[in-house]
């Protein structure tokens, strides 16, 4: 129904170049290989931000979870990120491309039954998906990082589905936290303006293979 | 544009098609009228036949969908000249109102009964007899609300608990931004509230009154919903175009739209005379009465402002040394943009009115409002039998000279409106406009008779069918007023004492203009051809439910014209329909006036659609009268493309996605003006592909495009495929109005808002899901800098519900 405009796509293109390491495909097998049936995803290593592979995955749907650094205190998190032809996105029970793992805290004090969560996740062309959790406005701590934050899935893309082999590496195009310090309601304006700010940041991702 | 579908398959729906008839009342044609002895003996008989009525409506309580802690309570019971009781009952749960729900029972003349149950709520099934909170702590969330500028003590408050239909859930309202011409969004009337998901809830209605130097004149309303304390409604009940002894007199006015006028006056003992016209009104006007004295009869009052408290409040014209008035002149409006209002004070300065409001000249205004509540009253009462406004004699009054407030000038007069105030049970006519004020000058005087008969009406309407004040049922309530103050002016220009209604010169196209010699330069509202002001419709189309109620009474002004004066052939004239080519024959004010009422007072549900209006009317008049008038009704209807006329083909019918259906965030209902439910929110600088539905004709084709020039050329080009690009900014809080007309029948069309949101709250020229982190970072912090994030311009949910529908809306899945 929707596509971007053409100054979007090629703003993101642009991005790709500049910030990216991979979204394609690798080379495939050297041998004639079956079209895929599965995935296997291989963690990153390290301890920082990272996208790590969730107990609920089965071999066509691959669960990541964001997980963050133990002791890093943050509010939210939102990231673009995009996958090469052959794998899609997908949804959740209630159609969000974005699952929420239960850390952080999505409603406020306000006890109004309709409170919408700052909760959002959709694919732009491209194969890039947008997806972000917050918490909203400072009536909740911030909360450790170090656990998974949220969760995002991927499957075969059955209109393009790749060979049995064929490794793709998903990259992180930007991504940024909710820091602990958003400030104050009665700081002056400039020191609020100055913390009002989101906080950029990397994220590690493994190998997705196709099987 | 989305890939939600409506529910709705048609046009306007048919409550009426749904009535479940009861009994073996009479549809048959031309009821006469009962001899005076046996309507008499009838009228005698009256609270035995409500009492029978009401035992019958509730024997039906398990057909109806109800339970045995519904019940109905009688209001304003009448008993017509063909001998019919017509009793509309109030719907009730557990002992409470049920917001919104009604039944009416026919009693006919020999007995037998009808039950007409399109108003009745079902299904409701709440536990316990109370919710949650309790009346003073819905008191205090309405008031926190309403956050009165002069401190909470300065509201009045009623509280009631009912029981509340979810589907009625308010939300984003729009306004009419008159000096521009657009519709905007209200942010000061919009109530963050999503339909519980339960059909009915527990609440509290909450009434509020402002009446002081700094809110100025408000009565906001509220629906608090009573266990989670979330607003679900909020609206504003001024419905705008607001301790005598003495004895009956009859005087003289000089008046500024009808000449010299007969007054009905009251002389006090002292000899002085006074604007209270003592011989209408048998019940206390109940305002008065509330404030600790009693007043009898109609009486016009002047704005005053007490420096003593700082309110605003009125006093009645008395103390006149002789019975004649005024002097056929206007006041020049008592302003000077350094001072603000110039005012007369009383003789210890406690007390001030607009300068000249007592003398001659400031008396004309208070002659034209005296004379129009005097006719009106009369023309109820004469016509239709009706005792006053609601049936039952109560007394009412009118305020001239009013006085509000404004920020910038302070104490000033008010101008250019008039409107009927249902906590006062009143009517407020401001002054004409002025350059000087800053202001084009809509209005000479607002006192002119239609617009006094307009705003009575009102009243009439509040007191019988309730129409809902918003969508189509807010049309059929403009419509009603200015349908029956045009004939107050009939009646009276025609001289008319009696029953009759006489008509208009035929080709006096001005007669049916609202306000003709009130308004600068163009009508307020033209009947025969409503468009002529650039705004209202001349006939229904899918999403007319958004225009501002003032405006979509088009259709229902177009058909009665029709009814009365007929629709021409001459593809030229002014009352010529593409929807009845051939053209139609009037029916005359005096049946038209007949039909409506009675479909207003006997038949229509409060919240009415066009298409129950249709069914409504034509059932009044085969009550009232024969086939070939039913036929006439049917004829006016299709005229303005409600229904077909008989013979004529199923139309092709055209619509928008329904995006926000009854109940949603941004409402169906929202109030006070217009219907967001065609409305859709895009981001900036995206390309969508708009969607419509086509029926009844094989060539779904359609023509789009932008329905108000000015925002055409901005707003960039839509493709034959429907395809449009956003343009790279927003226009605030404008509606940005758009037309699908059929290709198969170019005629038919149908219309849709959308609204267009920036989403790049981080300001790095991307919209993606990370600005939603700065909208939740700003939430809740007002002196926060960043107005980027402030998706909707709000600082509060409303911007996560623009962010995330237009997030949505571009990027899949939803």
């Amino acid at each position: 129904m929707m596509n971007r405009t053409p100054t979007l796509a090629l703003a993101g293109l642009l991005l790709s170049f500049g910030l990216a390491c991979g979204g394609g495909s690798s080379a495939p097998a050297p041998q004639a290989a079956a079209p895929a049936a599965s995935l296997s995803y291989t963690d990153p290593a390290g301890s920082s931000w990272r996208l790590l592979k969730d107990a609920s995955s089965t071999p066509t749907r691959l669960v990541l979870n964001l997980v963050g650094p133990a002791g890093t205190l943050t509010r939210g998190v939102g990231f673009n990120l995009k996958a090469p032809e052959g794998l899609k996105f997908d949804a959740f029970p209630g159609g969000m491309l974005i699952q929420d793992a239960g850390v952080y805290q999505l409603l406020s004090n306000a006890l109004d039954p309709n409170e919408p969560v700052a909760l959002v996740g959709g694919v732009k062309t491209g194969n890039l998906l947008s997806a972000g959790i917050y918490q909203k406005g400072r009536d909740q701590g911030a909360k450790d990082s170090g656990a998974a934050l949220c969760r995002i899935a991927l499957a075969l893309d059955s209109a393009h589905r790749p060979l049995a082999g064929t490794t793709f590496t998903l990259s992180v195009i930007k991504a940024r936290i909710i820091p602990e310090d958003i400030g104050s309601p009665t700081d002056e304006p400039f020191t609020l303006d100055r913390k009002l700010r989101m906080t950029d940041i990397s994220v590690a991702v493994g190998t997705v293979t196709a099987r | 544009m989305s890939r939600m579908h409506s529910r709705r398959t048609h046009g306007p729906l048919s409550a009426l098609a749904l009535a479940l008839v009861l009994g073996a009342g009479s549809l048959s044609a031309g009821n006469p009228q009962l001899p005076p002895t046996q309507l008499k003996a009838l009228k005698a008989q009256q609270p035995a036949r409500v009492a029978q009525a009401q035992q019958r409506l509730l024997a039906q309580r398990a057909q109806l969908g109800l339970d045995d802690r519904s019940d109905f309570v009688p209001l304003h019971p009448f008993t017509n000249e063909q001998g019919r009781t017509v009793t509309r009952f109030k719907q009730t749960f557990a002992g409470q109102r049920v917001w919104g729900a009604s039944a009416v029972v026919h009693t006919e003349a020999e007995g037998t009964s009808r039950i007409l149950p399109q108003g009745v709520k079902a299904g409701i099934n709440l536990e316990g007899a109370a919710p949650r909170l309790g009346a003073e702590e819905a008191k205090a969330l309405a008031l926190r609300n309403l956050a009165p500028k002069a401190g909470l003590a300065a509201a009045q408050v009623k509280v009631e608990q009912v029981v509340f239909p979810t589907r009625f859930t308010g939300g984003l309202a729009t306004k009419r931004d008159a000096k521009r011409g657009v519709t905007v969004v209200d942010p000061a009337m919009s109530v963050w509230a999503k339909a519980p998901t339960a059909p009915y809830v527990w609440a509290y209605e909450v009434r509020t009154l402002l009446a002081n130097r700094q809110d100025g004149h408000q009565e906001i309303t509220y629906i608090v919903d009573g266990d989670t304390g979330a607003i679900l409604r909020k609206w504003n009940a001024i419905q705008p175009l607001e301790a005598l002894d003495d004895t009956p007199a009859q005087g003289t006015g000089q008046s500024y739209f009808r000449g010299t006028v007969p007054l009905s006056t009251a002389q006090a003992g002292d000899g002085t005379f006074s604007l209270v016209a003592k011989d209408r009104g048998t019940l206390p006007q109940p305002y008065f009465e509330s404030q600790g004295f009693t007043q009898m009869g109609l009486t016009t009052c002047y704005g005053t402002v007490d420096f003593n408290v700082g309110a605003l409040g009125f006093e009645p014209y008395i103390g006149h040394a002789t019975n004649t008035w005024g002097d056929g002149t206007l006041l020049p409006l008592a302003f000077d943009s350094s001072v603000g209002a110039l005012l007369d004070l009383n003789g210890d300065g406690s007390l001030g009115w607009l300068r000249g409001a007592l003398t001659p000249t400031g008396e004309t205004n208070a002659v034209d409002a005296h004379y129009g509540l005097s006719t009106t009253w009369d023309f109820y009462t004469n016509v239709f039998g009706r005792d006053g406004i609601d049936g039952q004699g109560t007394s009412t009054f009118a305020i001239v000279h009013p006085i509000e407030l404004s920020w910038w000038y302070g104490i000033v007069p008010m101008i250019d409106n008039a409107y009927w105030a249902p906590w006062y049970f009143g009517m407020v006519f401001g002054e004409g406009g002025s350059p000087a004020f800053g202001d084009n000058g809509v209005f000479t005087a607002t006192t002119e008779l239609d617009i006094t008969g307009h705003e009575l009406t009102h009243g009439v309407t509040q007191e019988t069918a309730g129409l809902i004040y918003e969508g189509q049922s807010g049309g059929l309530n403009e419509a009603t007023s200015d349908i029956l103050g045009k004939m107050v002016q009939a009646y009276a220009d025609g001289g008319a004492t009696g029953t009759a209604i006489p008509d208009f010169t035929p080709g006096d196209l001005a007669a049916w203009e609202v306000g003709h010699n009130a308004v600068v330069g163009h009508p307020l509202r033209a009947m025969y051809k409503p468009s002529v002001d650039g705004i209202s419709a001349n006939e229904w189309y899918d999403g007319i439910d958004g225009l501002d109620v003032h405006y979509s009474s088009g259709p229902v002004n177009r058909f009665y014209y029709f009814l009365a004066m007929g629709a021409s052939a001459n593809t030229a004239s002014e009352s010529h329909s593409v929807y009845l080519p051939g053209g139609m024959t009037g029916l005359g004010n005096e049946k038209a006036a007949r039909i409506w009422y009675k479909a207003l007072t006997e038949y229509l549900a409060s919240d009415a659609d066009f298409l129950a209006a249709r069914e409504a009317s034509i059932t009044a008049a085969l009550d009232l009268y024969t086939q070939s008038e039913a036929d006439a009704v049917r004829r006016a209807w299709a005229a303005v493309n409600v229904g077909e006329a008989p013979g004529q083909a199923q139309r092709v019918r055209i619509r928008f996605p329904e995006t926000h259906p009854l109940g949603s965030f941004i409402g169906d209902r929202a109030v006070p003006e217009g219907i967001l439910g065609r409305t859709q929110i895009l981001p900036i600088a995206t390309t969508v592909r708009l969607q419509t539905t086509v029926e009844h004709t094989t060539d779904t084709g359609v023509m789009l495009s932008f329905d108000d020039p000015r925002f055409g050329s901005q707003a960039g080009t839509i493709g034959t495929d429907g395809t449009w690009t956003t343009p790279n900014f927003t226009f605030y809080m404008d509606l940005l109005p758009m037309v699908a007309r059929s290709h198969a029948d170019p005629t038919q069309y149908a219309k849709a808002n959308m609204l267009l949101a920036n989403l790049d709250g981080d300001m790095d020229s991307e919209q993606d899901a990370l600005d939603l982190g700065m909208t939740a970072m700003v939430w809740g912090c007002p002196n926060a800098p960043q107005q980027a994030a402030r998706t909707a311009g709000m600082g509060d949910d409303w911007d996560f519900a623009f962010f995330t529908e237009a997030f949505h809306n571009a990027w899949l899945p939803r």
